[in-house]
């Protein structure tokens, strides 16, 4: 009964055509297929004319409305999101400062939600050469509004285009107000650059057999696994009365003094009860986003993500410490096995935090 | 299988089952279908030869969870989820959790009104689960793996697939009745 239904509910999610033929393109692209050109103009145009007739119909309008020539962000989100691309109505207006341009590029509404693209670039004759690759705005945009009440949903990093130097997020907003009215606000304080991410193997060659442990103060935790199911040395300690918070007996491997403040630091490995315990220190993360997809892989080529994870800080006078502790359980036998198995990280790392205003108005109908 | 001459086939072939895979682990529309784009770029970067159609399927599956688990880790969507989670006072209508089943049911707009608000109902009450609840469920009912072969896609022992299924199924019974 419940099988049928959830079939039947499914049946019925299928993927949007933009998406598949842009993925269908993309393979095209990597067998050296030719017509690409051809299509991507036929749909760059697509999208203006879209925009001109939503603009013309007077379903709202934003201003400044179109510009002459094809702005930049459609060929961007085009590849990115197709579907989005063809409902974005421009807006263009853009702030600078600490050497950095941040523009809101474009608007897309719909009912009481609304998207936003932002791109940021390098300020016109700016030497500092600040933007250059991935950036991230770390949580310090903030979006208000006249008469109407909203709330931010999200901010994703899209894509880095190198052509214009720009790099394009997507804000998430809700109105709670029903349809959009007035003028809004989009402001942001930091933004981090220099963003990099970089494969580097992680070394299984001297993962301990024992290794003593600590109890530290957890501040996250990831993963699929039910606590039930997690070895008795894995499993979390209630906190105290004092400090409510739920502890973790960890891997004492490496003192704090002895990691990175702004780089990651492999403070090393174990595998005990059958689990393979990985810890990374990312340094001092107030001010930077450091974070790593760490991968297993066993003989055969098959890639497996950590089970579970845990992070704490710890802190040394003024500098706090980020420290994640990836858990592969029951994915290697015993020991001996681990010679069969090769471990790689992506590491992302944003360099640089520049902290500046900048703040665009622009009006909504 | 030749990779050569499959690209658009495979493609074709898998593109419903890893969108509505990621579509039933993720948040949202534009979520599941980043991690569509992300899946095939994967599939045609490395561009793996598969010996036979379960092979190629038990790929697909494997690297669509993988990509979702990574998605749950990614920092910005955990401040997002603790957003979504702090910000519980906000209507039904509004929530981002909302428009997942927004994106559905445009998605039903084909069938009749009670067939869309059954099958709003069940996505609905799927997608409250916790993920892991969520993976066992989908390749379970929808791909129809065995517990086995879910084991092996997600990494975890058929005994733990077994228990999840069964606490999911209890969870859905007290929701939706009749399971």
């Amino acid at each position: 009964m419940f099988a049928e239904k959830y079939r039947r509910a499914y049946d019925e999610v299928t993927p949007s055509q933009q998406i598949v033929s842009a993925v269908l393109r993309q393979a095209e692209e990597a067998q050296g297929a030719p017509g690409r050109r051809n299509r991507r103009k036929i749909r760059t145009a697509a999208a203006v004319a879209a925009v001109f007739l939503a603009v013309c119909a007077g379903g709202f309008a934003v201003l400044p409305v179109c510009a002459a020539q094809i702005p930049a962000f459609y060929r961007v989100i085009e590849f990115v999101s197709p579907g989005l691309a063809d409902r974005l109505i421009p807006v263009e207006k853009s702030s600078s400062s600490q050497g950095i341009t941040m523009e809101v590029e474009a608007v897309d509404l719909q009912g009481d939600a609304a998207e936003i693209i932002v791109s940021v670039r390098d300020e016109e004759g700016s030497a500092l050469d600040r933007i250059h690759g991935p950036v991230d705005l770390f949580d310090s945009y903030h979006l208000s509004g006249i008469g109407t009440d909203q709330f931010v949903g999200g901010c994703h990093f899209l894509t880095y285009d190198e052509e214009t130097g720009r790099a394009y997020f997507k804000i998430e907003v809700h109105s709670s107000g029903g349809e959009w009215a007035g003028k809004l606000r989009f402001s942001v304080r930091e933004i981090l650059c220099n963003k990099r991410k970089e494969r580097r193997t992680i070394d299984l060659s001297d993962v301990r057999e024992s290794a003593e442990t600590k109890v530290v103060q957890l501040s996250g935790t990831s993963g699929m696994m039910d606590e039930e199911d997690l070895p008795a040395s894995l499993r979390r300690i209630e906190g105290t009365s004092d400090d409510p918070r739920w502890q973790q007996a960890v891997l004492d491997l490496m003192a704090v003094e002895d990691c990175a403040a702004e780089d990651f630091t492999v403070t090393g490995s174990a595998y005990m009860d059958g689990v393979l315990r990985l810890q990374i220190c990312m340094g001092d993360t107030r001010h930077a986003d450091r974070h790593v997809e760490e991968v297993l892989v066993d003989a055969a080529g098959n890639e497996y993500c950590a089970d579970f994870s845990v992070s704490w800080q710890e802190e040394i006078g003024e500098t706090g410490y980020q420290f994640y502790e990836y858990w592969f359980i029951n994915k290697i036998e015993n020991r001996e096995d681990l010679e069969n198995y090769s471990m790689y990280g992506i590491f992302h790392n944003s360099g640089e935090s520049v902290e500046g205003q900048w703040t665009v108005t622009f009006r909504v109908e | 299988m030749h990779k050569e001459n499959s690209y658009e086939e495979v493609i074709r072939r898998r593109s419903d089952m890893v969108y509505r895979l990621a579509f039933s682990l993720v948040k949202s529309k534009a979520d599941a279908e980043d991690i569509y784009q992300d899946v095939f770029m994967q599939y045609i970067k490395r561009g793996p030869v598969f010996d036979s159609h379960a092979h190629e399927k038990a790929w697909f599956v494997r690297v669509t969870v993988n990509r979702c688990k990574n998605h749950w880790k990614s920092p910005w969507v955990r401040r997002r989820a603790a957003y979504w989670e702090t910000a519980a006072s906000c209507d039904a209508g509004r929530c981002a959790e909302d428009g997942f089943v927004q994106g559905m049911s445009a998605a039903t707009a084909g069938g009749t009104d009670m067939e869309a608000e059954e099958n709003r109902s069940v996505i609905e009450a799927v997608k409250q689960l916790p993920e892991k609840y969520r993976v066992v469920i989908h390749l379970f009912y929808y791909e129809e793996m065995s517990v086995e072969e879910i084991g092996k896609a997600t990494g975890s022992r058929p005994s733990t697939v077994r228990t999840r299924l069964t606490r999911a199924r209890r969870i859905l019974k007290d929701q939706l009745g009749g399971l």
